[in-house]
């Protein structure tokens, strides 16, 4: 069995910046919500802290991009992929919860809907990195 | 704050994304001009940070400094970031990641001039 590739060559070099990009937004979106105004939508503030989390999370695992590495980066992504599908279908089906939005509100439409199409590609990534047999 | 030297950092910044995705499309590494234009992008961004920070203490409006300012210093560290994570990639994906800092200067830029004249900041 080959060793895998590194995420962080190549294509990812690029999709690393792209998770970066994300980690950077949703964590200083997440920070102001939380230190301005906490009470008034604490649902969708921990959840646009959880988010953060998960990028940052996701940019390290990826942009380190070796062997012990892999399994954190498979969670993080699947975890976003879950987490960007819930919180989507969540704020849809009931807007009201959602008083304020979050990087995943609306399947990330404030953000061109790439938070849906992130995580896909992400684990697309790793599974084409992955080890040979 | 100048807005009319917001909107050309942006136009600025998208044409570095349109050069560099032509760039990675061709499949050349960085290149010394495509740097050049990186470098000039940076000086016009400390040169607005100074004049944003002047701007923002001398203003009579409310503005939302703290984020301002942030978005200022930001908008100046982003093209180091990606000339770093870039260029260490001798590939013409470093030029991609050149081409994605460009569109995401230019984001930066819009919002920048959003918080500046949103009303009470």
């Amino acid at each position: 069995m080959a060793e895998p590739r590194s995420t962080r060559e190549g294509p990812g070099r690029v999709l690393v910046a792209v998770y970066a990009t994300f980690a950077l937004a949703a964590t200083a979106r997440s920070l102001v919500q939380i230190a301005t105004r906490f009470a008034s939508a604490p649902l969708a503030y921990a959840l646009s802290a959880a988010a953060a989390l998960v990028y940052l999370v996701a940019t390290l695992a990826l942009g380190k991009g070796t062997p012990p590495w892999r399994p954190v980066a498979w969670a993080a992504c699947a975890v976003e992929l879950v987490g960007v599908f819930a919180v989507g279908t969540a704020s849809v089906r009931d807007p009201a919860a959602f008083t304020d939005s979050t990087v995943w509100s609306d399947y990330g439409q404030g953000y061109g809907y790439v938070p849906a199409v992130l995580p896909l590609v992400g684990l697309a990534w790793l599974w084409r990195t992955g080890a040979r047999r | 704050m100048s807005a009319a030297a917001a909107w050309g950092i942006a136009f600025a910044a998208l044409a570095i994304t349109v050069w560099a995705s032509l760039e990675c499309v061709r499949n050349r590494p960085l290149g010394d001009w495509l740097f050049y234009a990186l470098a000039a992008l940076e000086m016009a961004l400390v040169a607005q940070l100074v004049g944003g920070v002047v701007a923002v203490v001398a203003t009579t409006r409310a503005v939302d400094t703290v984020t301002f300012v942030a978005y200022l210093v930001t908008a100046v560290l982003l093209p180091v970031v990606s000339v770093l994570w870039g260029a260490s990639d001798k590939t013409r994906w470093g030029t991609a990641v050149l081409a994605l800092g460009g569109l995401v200067s230019s984001v930066l830029e819009v919002r920048l001039l959003e918080i500046w004249t949103a009303p009470g900041g």
